[in-house]
Order: C-alpha cells, then structure tokens, then sequence
C-alpha cells in the first residue's frame, strides 16, 4: 500500500487552497469575494501569452503579468466596497463577470498553448516526492498564517469583522484594512491561475469556473465564520481538505459527478448551520 | 448550568479539533469502504 493518493488529494486541492487563503482573508474581515475564479481565468490567459511572447523564456513576465492582474482586480473590488460602500455580494458579481469577458475576449475564446517547460514544471513538477504547488502552498499559508497571528494587521482584519464599529472608534481604518483583504485575495486568486495554468500546460479562458465556491465552502466547512472575527489558515485547510478527501473518496467509489454535488451542498449547508449554531450558543 | 458547561466543552473541542476529526473519520471509512484508497488504483 502506497501514499499516492493523498499526495494526489493535496496536489488536487491546491489550487482551491491557495485562493481560499484570500477567501479567508475578506471571510474574516466580514466580506466575500466572487471574482477569484474569473482571476484564474484571465491570469491563465495573460501569463500564457506573456510566456509565449518572452523569447528569453523566463518566468519574471508572467509573475509580473500575474501579479499585476491579482492586485489590480483587488484593488477594483477594495475601492468598490471599500471606499465607495458597496455590497460586496454586487461588487464581486460584477467584477466576476467583467473579468471572465475580458479573458474571453482576449483570448477570443481559443486556449493558448505549447507554454515552455521551465513554466509548466511550476505546475507539474516535483521537488522530491512533494509537488511544486504544494510547496509553493505551504509557504503562501506560512506566510498567512503569521499575518493573521503575529501582526497589527492580521488582529485589525479580526477586529472589523468581529465588530467593524468597535474597531473603527479604537482607531482603525477600517477601509484601508478592508482594501488589502480584497487586494491579497486577488493576489492570491491570481498565483492560483498561474500555476494552474502551467499545471495543465496551456492558457484556458473557462479555467478556474467555480473555483471560488470552493474555496468558500472550504472555509465555513472548516469553522470560518461567514459574519466575520473567526476563521483560521489550520481551519480552511481542514476544510478544503474535506473537500478534496469526500470527491475524490466517490471517484473511487464510482459515484456519479452529479451525486458529487449533492453531497458537497448537503456538507455545506450542515457547515453553515453549525456555524450558525455556535454563535447562537457564543452569545 | 452542568448542561450548559458540557455544551460549551463540547464546542471547545469541536471548535479547536473538530473539522481535522472529521477528516481523519472520513478517510479511516473510506479506506474501510474502497481498499483502494490509500494508492489510488479504481477498485476492480
């Protein structure tokens, strides 16, 4: 008997992950973000054109590209919600949709492919048994992880979505705080795509649909709380985890996609209760 | 005020331990349900 298939599982789920600590972020802070998904989408786009483009064959473009594409959509939704109040549930649906068209129409809706190696070993290498995207995960959740725990901003990013009033009379700005949860999931969102893209080795408008809902689902299936002030990097990846373990457990046991759906929203739905739940019993 | 103590303990551990718990279940069934789980290979 071999690990194989757990290393499949967490190769599987890295993608997901790795925008769920976004996610996690703006759960925190009291928002939601749907655009992560179209990111992944135009970031597959941008950064395959980018590599094709660059006769140097090297990776500073596209994670340039890519990061530019995650801040920028970032900073688009921080602004909207942020600075000119609006829902974040609008906000994001809106953003979701304007960035999906515009790696269409960039793309005209073709794939872009014959991406170099040195790119696609991003994806689809491995350094030692462990997978390349799995490593490039530990070090984004480290990196998370000591935000939220160990700095000023990480304790501000709880505190306003614990109690957002509270933490702006104790002299929080609060806007700026909301503004960089957005940015760092649009970042992280973007980083996904990228290394997605050269895990599947080509450039694909469509890729990355419904990425976001996973990554959601990951966090409150986890513990984070969908009002805001508790979740945890430990708790996504739990959660995420769940997810990766329950879909690929019905692969093997030959249960249809469609079943597959039905159970992941019937876990979903019993996470929020509990969620629900617990801060019912917490006042 | 006991019932409300264990309840409050009970949501301690879940809260702390809970969701890993769940996984590991979850892959302790499904490596009973499906031999094939820890290497992958479509059971026959």
């Amino acid at each position: 008997m071999t690990a194989n298939n757990l290393i499949n599982i967490v190769r599987q789920v890295t993608f997901w992950a790795i925008i769920g600590l976004g996610a996690l972020l703006t759960l925190i802070g009291g928002d939601f973000d749907l655009s992560p998904g179209s990111v992944v989408g135009l970031v597959s786009v941008l950064s395959a054109m980018t590599i094709q483009a660059d006769l140097h064959n090297s990776l500073v473009l596209p994670i340039l590209v890519t990061i530019g594409v995650g801040l920028a959509v970032g900073l688009v939704n921080g602004i909207l919600i942020a600075y000119l109040n609006m829902p974040a549930f609008i906000a994001t649906l809106g953003t979701q949709l304007l960035v999906r068209g515009l790696a269409l129409y960039i793309s005209n809706g073709r794939p872009v492919s014959n991406l170099d190696e040195t790119f696609t070993f991003l994806g689809g290498g491995s350094i030692g048994i462990i997978p390349v995207p799995v490593i490039i995960l530990i070090i984004l959740a480290l990196l998370t992880w000591y935000l939220l725990k160990y700095t000023r901003l990480g304790r501000h990013i709880y505190a306003i979505g614990g109690n957002a009033q509270a933490a702006v009379v104790s002299g929080v700005n609060a806007r700026a705080v909301k503004l960089f949860t957005f940015v760092f999931a649009g970042v992280m969102a973007a980083i996904s795509g990228m290394i997605l893209t050269a895990r599947v080795a080509s450039g694909q408008p469509s890729l990355g649909e419904q990425f976001e809902m996973k990554a959601i689902s990951g966090c409150v299936i986890g513990g984070v709380s969908l009002k805001g002030g508790i979740g945890s990097v430990y708790s996504l990846i739990c959660g995420i985890l769940v997810i990766g373990v329950l879909n690929n457990g019905m692969d093997l046991m030959n249960v249809s996609g469609y079943m597959q759906q039905i159970a992941e929203g019937v876990i979903l739905i019993l996470a929020v209760l509990l969620d629900v739940f617990r801060s019912r019993t917490a006042k | 005020m006991k019932d409300k103590n264990m309840k409050e303990k009970a949501l301690a551990v879940y809260n702390k331990a809970g969701v890993f718990i769940i996984l590991l279940l979850m892959i302790i069934i499904l490596s009973i349900m499906t031999d094939t789980f820890f290497d992958g290979q479509q059971p026959d």
